[in-house]
């Protein structure tokens, strides 16, 4: 029913392609995006900076690496935050009732979705993340880790990706039974922002708002990535918080297959 | 005179289509208090951990970023489509608004309002009352017309930033990726005090982009909070709101007269 992995292979290949084109033409805005990252980097670093200076003890690590992780944040916002996802791109297609079109091609719908947000992540890793994080090593005190930390890290990112990604694609699946995207995109976003810890730190969340971030997945996006960088979770921790994330990556792929069928089966029977 | 009855109409219209879709009104509520909870409760995370932010404890931070909801809330139920100028400009449906016998700004501001604000203005009157209780703020009757008169100036500030950043795309065409990142690098901006970014960027957003004067030197004034004395331009809020209006005004009359001139 499906063509064979080499056929996939390459047609992923030529989705990334073309997804770089299309991203590259828009020069402007990445130019703009990278004044944004620039500023936003500067002013979390003072935010901490005057925090600590009241207070140092609080988060139990350095200020310099406190800095690091928010500065992270900030820079990691250019591949991970929710507008880059399918389902804008999924619900788009609804409006205009062109779906069909994508769910006829083929190749396995979420496969094809992926292959393309990974074209557009690529691109603003390369053009966006990495030298925003180089301006951050040279202008805003970002730690260089140890080669395991930093090993660990991208391995964490990677996992961050996908479950990114996997909870974007989910969205899209409800955008097609709600016929609205604005309003979870909405929700979603405020959730993500509050539970991930990409601002503040999830370990100085007080009682249970601290419990309630270790169990959601919210915190696999940017706590678990940027914990690592920055040495708070290393040697057995790390290996625990990369397990965190890899269950995650299971269950939301079974789900969002499950919720792809049931959906599909939906949206066949009203398109006729 | 006439204008503002015109400006009335226009405004009853746009209520009137708003109030078709009751549903999408309380979802749209909803989602600005969930947005605001979140972006207070984070605040809220880091000060009751930490005490303090600068010499600011949590109340009078609420009382900044209830400072601001109060005027973005007046700004958005007024002027929230000013951004969507540039999708007008680029689908040609501004044109209509150059032929009719009124003024196209007028005709502009009038064909939408935006009820996303009243959710901004409803949490900023509840944070305001709160942090007034906890602080036991005992204002004379001119601190109060200060107050009132810093919100409405403040709403104006956002409306003129908003308004020449719309009126760019006049030039560019595209202008909503400029405005886009100024209003999300505000948005942080807003809810900490500016004295803690260090001299350049104060200056910054004192001189340059005198986003500052929306909530944070009026409360400077009205909590007291400067060490060393209160500066006379400390005060200037309202002037800074009606300089930014007459160059956005100024800015918008030289687009149209040249979108005029070439667009046809």
């Amino acid at each position: 029913m499906r063509a064979n992995k080499g056929v996939d292979l390459r047609t992923g290949a030529a989705f990334l392609r073309n997804e770089f084109y299309n991203i590259s033409i828009y020069r402007v805005s990445f130019w703009l995006n990278f004044i944004y990252t620039f500023l936003m980097m500067y002013s979390v670093g003072y935010v901490w900076r005057a925090l600590y200076a009241a207070n140092p003890s609080v988060t139990g690590v350095s200020l310099s690496q406190m800095i690091s992780y928010a500065v992270l944040g900030v820079a990691l916002e250019a591949i991970l935050h929710p507008r880059n996802g399918p389902q804008t791109y999924i619900m788009e297609q609804v409006r205009k009732g062109t779906i069909e079109m994508d769910l006829m091609k083929p190749i396995d719908f979420q496969f094809y979705m992926f292959a393309k947000n990974m074209g557009g992540l690529a691109v603003r890793f390369l053009f966006l993340v990495l030298p925003s994080l180089i301006a951050a090593y040279f202008l805003f005190s970002l730690e260089l880790p140890g080669v395991p930390a930093l090993f660990g890290f991208f391995c964490s990112l990677a996992c961050s990706v996908i479950i990114s990604f996997f909870m974007n694609f989910i969205l899209g699946l409800l955008s097609m039974i709600t016929m609205n995207i604005k309003n979870i995109n909405w929700g979603y976003n405020a959730v993500l922002r509050f539970f991930s810890g990409q601002m503040v730190p999830l370990w100085i969340f007080p009682g249970i708002l601290g419990t309630v971030s270790g169990i959601l997945p919210f915190r696999c996006i940017y706590a678990i990535p940027m914990s690592i960088y920055i040495g708070n979770d290393a040697g057995v921790d790390m290996l625990r918080v990369l397990g965190v994330q890899f269950v995650w990556i299971l269950l939301l792929w079974v789900f969002s297959r499950l919720l792809m069928k049931r959906v599909f089966a939906r949206v066949m029977i009203q398109g006729g | 005179m006439h204008n503002i009855r015109l400006y009335g109409q226009f405004l009853r219209v746009a209520v009137l289509g708003k109030v078709q879709y009751k549903a999408d009104f309380f979802v749209g509520i909803v989602s600005v208090l969930v947005l605001n909870a979140v972006n207070l409760s984070l605040i809220g995370i880091l000060v009751y951990n930490f005490n303090t932010l600068g010499n600011w404890n949590i109340w009078d931070l609420l009382f900044l970023y209830s400072f601001w909801m109060l005027s973005r809330g007046i700004y958005g139920v007024f002027f929230w489509h000013l951004s969507d100028l540039e999708e007008m400009i680029v689908s040609g449906t501004f044109d209509a608004y150059l032929v009719r016998p009124a003024s196209p700004f007028l005709q502009f501001i009038g064909k939408d309002i935006s009820y996303t604000g009243v959710g901004d203005f409803l949490v900023g009157l509840l944070g305001f009352f709160l942090a007034a209780a906890q602080m036991k703020l005992q204002w004379q009757l001119g601190r109060w017309i200060y107050f009132v008169i810093c919100v409405l100036s403040g709403a104006l500030i956002q409306m003129a930033v908003n308004w020449i950043g719309a009126s760019l795309c006049f030039w560019t065409t595209r202008s909503g990726a400029a405005v886009s990142i100024a209003e999300r690098f505000t948005v942080l901006m807003q809810q900490y005090p500016v004295n803690i970014f260090g001299k350049y960027f104060q200056i910054f957003v004192t001189c340059f982009l005198p986003v500052a004067f929306i909530n944070y030197y009026p409360s400077v004034v009205l909590l007291d909070k400067a060490a060393d004395g209160i500066r006379v331009w400390q005060y200037f809020a309202p002037l800074v709101s009606f300089l930014l209006l007459a160059i956005a005004a100024f800015v918008w009359r030289k687009g149209v007269k040249r979108y005029a001139g070439t667009g046809n």
